[in-house]
């Protein structure tokens, strides 16, 4: 999985893609396989943020005070 | 020619007047001052304007007594308070004090011209909006699929924006959201200054916000007229974030409600709106993480049938091939038993026959037959010089005799 944070919007665009090509195409499983770990680590990592406190923001406001 | 006192002159002007006017009078008139004193009366300056420029103006009073009970009416009627600034329709007799000259008193209000006046002001304000494309200018921004990141604008102490914070932080689901609050004013004449203040400084501050929340109240009906004014629909609508209101009243949406992303009644709901999004978004992510679960649980159903037939396959060409190649080893191990079996046979054959061939060459069947051998130092004569005086032997079946060779005659 990229390591850059994707927006929210980036994520689940990419997400809606392998969906549909893993739904759509008859992949080999080996091509299934890096698909499937590539959107269940983007789930993942959007999960994560929705419940996680540390992100950029946190850093920021503490940059201010 | 006749004189007067000047007492005598007030006190005509005071008796030509409540001869000549009526009791009472229903007025409109805009209040430019007002003030209270200890005692709880309200002293007011009424003007009328026409393009700003006074046209009329008079003192007026309301005596403590009817201050409070029309105030009081006039609030829970309009939800702002008397004031200046607001056109009111009053019911005023006229006075003169012979020391203190003209003034009015005030024996009633009618909040509904205010309400009329107010809606018909706002009415405006919405068609000026409305004639500079500001009415939807936030709303066509995007909000992010995911608001996370909120600015709010509140006081800290109102109660909405405890429900809020309460609201957002306790959510069931976990979602933890990043705020900052944006003190401002939020109600009363500074409201609109001191809101605006706080735009300018979330449009300046470093943190990129998703969304600007702006709540308030809760309580009693509150003075919301500041929620109606142009310039904080203006600065509103151009703002580059998405808005979202929750001011909290029960009347009419505001002209800032009409002009913001998201108008929603109270801060508590704004809160869940943001929630709820959040968890849309969670759906979505739950709903995707099933359909790859079905694909890949599709998938390694064929991938496994297909291994089993495989197998399958295997086992049975194996097994063909072994009962070919065990066939054949029978078949071998037959024809190796034939075929030794045959070699045997001749063998036994051929050593009957040389047998029989040695038995017939056998000096003891030929001495049998009645023949005899002649050796000379017990080799045949045959091939050897035989001379005269040599020593012979001769064997028969039955006897062995010695001679001597008395004569050799070569045949």
């Amino acid at each position: 999985m990229s390591k850059k944070s994707l927006t929210y919007k980036e994520a689940i665009n990419r997400i809606n893609e392998i969906v549909v090509t893993i739904e759509g195409d008859d992949l080999d499983i080996d091509e299934l396989t890096s698909l499937v770990k590539e959107a269940t680590g983007l789930i993942g990592s959007c999960k994560d943020k929705l419940q996680n406190a540390e992100t950029d923001l946190q850093t920021s406001l503490d940059k201010l005070n | 020619m006749a004189q007067l006192t000047l007492f005598e002159l007030n006190n005509l002007i005071k008796s030509k007047l409540e001869t000549h006017l009526a009791p009472n009078y229903w007025v409109i008139a805009e209040i430019s001052e007002l003030r209270l004193n200890q005692k709880g009366h309200c002293y007011m300056e009424l003007v009328e304007k026409e393009n700003n420029f006074i046209q009329a103006k008079i003192r007026a009073n309301i005596w403590s007594y009817t201050y409070r009970t029309l105030s009081s009416q006039f609030e829970q009627a309009t939800s702002t308070s008397l004031k200046p600034g607001i056109k009111v329709l009053f019911n005023l007799s006229v006075n003169f004090h012979e020391v203190y000259g003209l003034s009015l008193t005030v024996n009633d209000i009618d909040p509904n011209y205010t309400i009329g006046e107010r809606s018909r002001l706002k009415e405006e304000t919405i068609q000026r909006l409305q004639k500079e494309d500001l009415i939807d200018k936030n709303k066509q921004l995007e909000l992010p699929l995911v608001p996370q990141k909120i600015a709010i604008i509140s006081s800290e102490s109102a109660a909405g924006y405890g429900d809020f914070m309460n609201q957002l932080n306790n959510n069931n689901r976990f979602y933890h959201f990043q705020t900052k609050l944006f003190p401002a004013m939020m109600q009363g004449n500074e409201a609109v200054v001191s809101i605006r203040t706080s735009l300018k400084e979330i449009y300046e501050s470093e943190i990129s916000f998703d969304a600007v929340v702006i709540i308030r109240g809760g309580g009693a009906q509150a003075d919301l007229d500041c929620f109606d004014t142009y310039e904080l629909a203006r600065a509103i609508s151009l703002f580059p974030l998405p808005v979202l209101t929750g001011i909290g009243h029960e009347r009419d949406q505001t002209v800032a409600d009409s002009v913001a992303h998201t108008s929603l009644k109270t801060p508590t709901a704004v809160a869940e709106f943001l929630i709820s999004g959040m968890g849309r978004f969670d759906d979505l992510l739950h709903e995707y993480l099933y359909k790859i679960e079905k694909v890949c649980e599709a998938k390694l159903i064929i991938e496994q049938q297909h291994l089993q037939y495989l197998s399958n396959q295997i086992r049975q060409s194996a097994q063909q091939i072994l009962t070919t190649d065990n066939h054949q080893l029978e078949q071998k191990s037959l024809t190796l038993r034939y075929v030794s079996k045959r070699y045997l046979e001749r063998q036994q054959a051929q050593i009957t026959t040389l047998d029989k061939q040695l038995n017939l060459i056998d000096p003891a069947t030929i001495l049998n037959r009645g023949y005899s051998i002649t050796l000379k130092n017990g080799k045949s004569v045959v091939n050897q010089q035989v001379e005269i005086g040599d020593l012979l032997e001769t064997r028969t079946l039955n006897k062995n005799i010695q001679s001597e060779v008395t004569a050799v005659k070569n045949e």
